[in-house]
């Protein structure tokens, strides 16, 4: 119990460096910088949540498997798909 | 708490696994293989998301800044991360035999989750009245003429539609898994179904840390 009560402060903290980073304090943040600190944020808390919530930690190796090829082909579809529109002609965007 | 089979220690088991640990293993595996594809489900909605802010970086911010409440998004995300400390709390006591403490604990997360939705509400009633539905129902006057900006609330409404399913569809689980707590079953017999369900609830939690900032910050 004790270990969930700190899983979920840590997840509420991280909430709360998410919103200030993007909201109060965007001006100390460099602009390149505010998506992939959003989302990277995001994928931690995830990985907390997975790990410790979903006990992906107890569970076979084969579910982390699973998971990692379901991130993996994630990954790699909005990667592509990023690529695609960000060097096409500028015609050719519909 | 490590318990390698990821606990158990019953005896009963259906005949066609070696022993209980082996069924537990394969409804985990089972329940993983879905949580996963129900990641590429919403991975797919994500991806037009992406798509769409890159070509309308300007419009997309814009709008996340000055149509969606960041206050409502906020407080509906410490809502949901609470909700599913109570699920995990639940589940914990599934595993030790506490089945009242688990329905108790559902039965908090059943109200958080209807919290959820009601905020949610609030947000869509707003939406409705602005006008910014999908389709020929984007009425709102200055901004239907802006390229971009009707694509923005359609990637709203779907993503977040979606996600409200799956509240709708985890408070009944919930329900369900309370149900049978409160019924004392899980004191006596194998808590599997609560920890599926655990992990279902834990996979709503874990698409709206993503939906969060993605929609509402960025």
């Amino acid at each position: 119990m004790r270990r969930y009560a700190i899983i979920l402060g840590v997840l509420l903290l991280l909430t709360l460096i998410t919103f200030l980073s993007a909201r109060q304090l965007d001006a100390y943040v460099p602009g390149v910088l505010r998506v992939p600190l959003a989302l990277g944020i995001a994928c931690i808390k995830a990985g907390l949540v997975m790990w410790f919530f979903m006990h992906l930690k107890d569970h076979a190796a084969t579910n982390r498997a699973y998971v990692l090829a379901a991130v993996v082909l994630l990954t790699l579809m909005i990667v592509m798909v990023v690529a695609d529109v960000a060097t096409r002609v500028p015609t050719l965007n519909p | 708490m490590a318990m390698p089979d990821g606990g158990g220690g019953f005896t009963a088991h259906a005949e066609h696994f070696a022993d209980a640990p082996a069924e537990r293993r394969a409804a985990q595996l089972g329940m993983w293989l879905f949580l996963a594809q129900e990641l590429l489900l919403f991975g797919g909605l994500f991806c037009a998301f992406t798509m769409y802010r890159y070509q309308y970086a300007d419009t997309f911010r814009f709008l996340a800044k000055n149509h969606l409440d960041w206050k409502l998004g906020t407080l509906n995300t410490v809502v949901l991360l609470v909700s599913s400390f109570t699920v995990a709390a639940g589940v914990h006591f599934a595993r030790e035999r506490k089945s009242r403490l688990t329905g108790w604990a559902f039965v908090a997360s059943i109200a958080l989750a209807e919290v959820f939705l009601a905020i949610k509400y609030v947000e869509y009633s707003h939406k409705l009245h602005e006008g910014l539905l999908p389709g020929r129902y984007f009425t709102h006057a200055l901004l239907a003429e802006h390229p971009g900006a009707p694509m923005f609330f359609v990637l709203y409404f779907f993503i977040t539609g979606l996600h409200a399913l799956h509240v709708v569809v985890g408070i009944v689980l919930l329900g369900w898994i309370s149900y049978r707590a409160f019924r004392g079953e899980f004191g006596r017999r194998n808590d599997t179904p609560v920890e599926l369900v655990g992990m279902y609830w834990h996979l709503v939690d874990l698409i709206w840390i993503f939906v969060y900032p993605t929609l509402y910050l960025l």
